[in-house]
């Protein structure tokens, strides 16, 4: 399977790619929203892990750049609890809403291999 | 002289004075008649009488009818003869000369008396025009002693209605005069006029404008023409006064005039003592009006003034340099005057701590200052009262406006948006540093993974993981203690709270000693957790500011009585007697200004009443305070 993570936070993106790796997916990194649309149009992933609040193009604004392109699964994340939630995640096109911190990363991955299995 | 007939005699006799006659008798009876004649005309001179026979009636006739001098029988020798007309003669002269004495007597006599008479008229004059000085003297003085009476009467007079009638009952005297009216005007609008009506006093007003004379004198047809439609009848003789009313208009800004309207039908003569009385009298009368209308307007002037100070809804005093109230509005002397400022307001025995008065009395300039009275909170205006320039001011006003409501919104506001301000700021940073928290905790779960089990690495990397869980729950924690939103209400655990409030005050407590003794981690109440939160987290914070030395926090939970008690006791300065009955009302505050806001125990209070329970404190021993909070245990059914 392919996987998109879209995300500033290097520790973030090194950790996910890591645990995914290990369970022998591919992964592409994107460090903002623009380089992520860019990847994604280019590399047409399986799951895309996308980031609420980034510099420059923020999360629901590359989902809305997406539109109707959007063929994989979007998994929204935000360690800002207030502003979103899973209703909100999915008006704007995602599959799954998570806040950061994650309590357990392989949860986490689990739930997205699920999701594209 | 010699004559031969009577007749010729005669003629000769009444026409000159002789000084004797001598006639000679031939017994025709002629010449005792002739010589009585003689008697008559010029008795001074003697008479003889000459005949041949002298009968014994002769004698007697001649001497009753003719006061004969010389009875001679003839003849009679010449030298005879001449020695009796020698003693005529001589008689003769005496009588003369007696006579003459006796005229000029008498003469001198009518002289004296004319004297006598002048002298006596005169008396009679100088004492006429003495006496008719002396009825004027006292004449004038009986004018002056009644003009002084009637100054006297005057001079104690109150209102109108007196200073008339002592006017009418003087006026009495003279008759075919009516009761004297006096019109006035203080604002050139309205016209009054004080008047008797059939013995009684009246008074009425007019906002019909007419010209009020300036002179003295029988007023112009128009005035009387007024007088006469107000009164509505008819109005005869009339005379008019103007009164001077010189104080009053000083006061009213040249407003103010008045007259004095006396009906009569006096004639010409009758008139000029009227107009003398009435001239001795128009300056007194015209002072007791000033005077009576000056009191009422001040009076009123007052009443207004007073009114207006008690219409306000501020209490307002005037102050004096030893801080005595020297007059104060309805609003500030509500409760008992007393002789001090503080006394009266404040109830306290010393000068109220903020008090701008002192400053402004120093400086001369108005000064503002918050007082605390009770659990309100005033704003003291004070301003400084000049009484003249560059003079120092000894007396202030002071205007006390109640702020306790704007303050307290006020504050209520400062710690919405300061709590707002740092819900914003939490969201912030638990964002920025959630992000690096994720990544750190997730690398070390993937890590975890990939090293050997047993390994001095994987012992480090679950450090690491359990450090960053516990960051993100001290971040979460303070997302949730700083949400302004109303959160639900949870069953939860006392325990469960504390624990969560404690890391948050870690660097509050690290001088201290902490013992946390938590026996309710089974034992749930109903609250809203963030709420509960924030009182545990001001009740250690206060706690930890009394110690001001490092001391001893002790946190403790027990059950009884159906209640979850939760004890926060320190050891710090404890919580002074005088004081005890007010740390819970809004604003109290024992911080300086700026540090604390006097909410927190208020609004702890508030919350934990929300809750169903209480909140109370008792000196802890050997020194500090101890906080109790009682919440009734409720299970989720």
């Amino acid at each position: 399977m392919k996987f998109l993570i879209i995300d500033d936070e290097a520790l973030v993106r090194r950790s996910l790619a890591r645990a995914l790796r290990a369970k022998g997916h591919e992964v592409v990194e994107a460090v903002d929203g623009t380089e992520g649309l860019k990847l994604w149009l280019e590399t047409q992933p399986n799951l895309v892990f996308l980031d609420v609040l980034m510099p420059g193009m923020t999360g629901p604004e590359v989902l809305k750049s997406i539109g109707a392109n959007k063929n994989a699964k979007v998994i929204l994340m935000s360690a800002f609890s207030g502003e979103h939630n899973i209703q909100t995640a999915q008006q704007m096109g995602a599959d799954l809403f998570l806040t950061k911190p994650f309590e357990d990363i392989f949860a986490v991955i689990a739930q997205a291999e699920e999701m594209v299995a | 002289m010699h004559f031969e007939s009577f007749d010729e005699a005669n003629t000769y006799f009444t026409a000159n004075k002789v000084s004797c006659v001598l006639v000679y008798d031939e017994g025709q009876g002629q010449a005792l008649e002739f010589l009585a004649q003689a008697r008559l005309l010029q008795p001074t001179a003697p008479r003889f009488f000459v005949s041949k026979d002298i009968s014994e009636q002769v004698l007697l006739d001649g001497i009753n009818r003719a006061q004969v001098f010389r009875f001679i029988s003839w003849p009679i020798t010449f030298q005879e003869l001449q020695g009796h007309i020698d003693l005529a003669l001589q008689k003769h002269s005496m009588y003369l000369s007696r006579s003459l004495l006796l005229r000029e007597a008498s003469h001198q006599n009518k002289q004296l008396e004319a004297l006598t008479n002048s002298l006596e008229q005169m008396v009679e004059e100088r004492t006429q025009g003495i006496e008719q000085s002396h009825k004027e003297e006292s004449d004038k003085l009986t004018r002056e002693r009644l003009l002084l009476r009637f100054i006297k009467d005057l001079g104690t007079q109150e209102s109108f209605d007196e200073m008339l009638a002592i006017l009418r009952k003087e006026l009495r005297k003279f008759h075919k005069i009516g009761d004297p009216i006096l019109a006035y005007r203080l604002d050139g609008e309205t016209t009054y006029f004080h008047a008797f009506h059939s013995g009684n006093f009246s008074q009425t007003e007019s906002h019909v404008k007419f010209e009020f004379p300036k002179a003295t004198g029988v007023p112009s047809p128009d005035l009387v023409r007024h007088f006469a439609n107000h009164f509505g009848r008819p109005f005869a003789k009339t005379f008019v006064l103007p009164l001077e009313l010189r104080l009053t208009r000083h006061l009213l800004g040249d407003k103010g005039e008045a007259i004095l309207c006396i009906e009569n039908s006096f004639n010409d003569k009758e008139m000029a003592p009227f107009i003398d009385f009435m001239t001795d009298r128009i300056r007194p009368l015209s002072m007791v009006l000033d005077r009576v209308l000056l009191e009422s307007q001040l009076s009123s002037f007052i009443y207004r003034w007073e009114k207006t100070f008690d219409g306000m809804r501020d209490p307002i005093a005037i102050v004096d340099i030893e801080y005595n109230v020297v007059r104060a509005n309805r609003k500030f002397s509500d409760k008992f005057l007393q002789n001090h400022c503080y006394e009266s307001f404040a109830g306290k025995d010393s000068i109220c701590e903020g008090c701008p008065v002192g400053q402004a009395l120093k400086e001369g300039k108005p000064h503002v200052g918050q007082i605390h009275v009770g659990n309100r909170i005033f704003q003291v205006h004070s301003y400084p009262i000049l009484e003249d320039q560059g003079g120092r001011a000894t007396n202030v006003v002071n205007q006390y406006v109640d702020i306790t409501q704007s303050r307290e919104l006020y504050l209520r506001m400062l710690q919405s948006e300061k709590m707002g301000a740092i819900g914003m700021l939490a969201g912030n940073i638990a964002h920025e540093l959630n992000n690096p928290l994720t990544g750190i905790r997730s690398l070390t779960q993937v890590l975890l993974h990939e090293v050997k089990k047993d390994s001095t690495l994987h012992a480090d990397l679950i450090e690491i993981e359990k450090a960053s869980a516990r960051s993100q729950r001290i971040i979460k924690n303070l997302l949730d203690f700083s949400k302004d939103e109303e959160q639900p209400w949870e069953y939860i655990s006392v325990d469960e709270v504390v624990e969560k409030t404690l890391p948050m005050l870690k660097s509050a407590l690290r001088t201290h000693r902490t013992e946390v003794d938590l026996e309710t981690l089974d034992k749930t109440v109903y609250i809203e957790p963030h709420l509960l939160q924030q009182v545990v987290f001001n009740l250690i914070n206060n706690a930890c500011q009394s110690m001001k030395d490092p001391g001893r926090l002790r946190v403790a939970t027990y059950e009884k009585n159906g209640e979850v008690l939760l004890e926060i006791e320190d050891t710090g300065v404890g919580i002074p007697q005088e004081i005890q009955a007010k740390v819970f009302e809004p604003f109290f505050t024992t911080k300086k200004e700026g540090q604390g806001t006097g909410l927190g125990l208020s609004m702890s209070k508030s919350i934990i009443e929300q809750f169903g329970g209480r909140i109370e404190f008792r000196p802890a021993q050997p020194a500090g305070t101890c906080f109790v909070i009682s919440l009734p245990i409720k299970k989720l059914s």
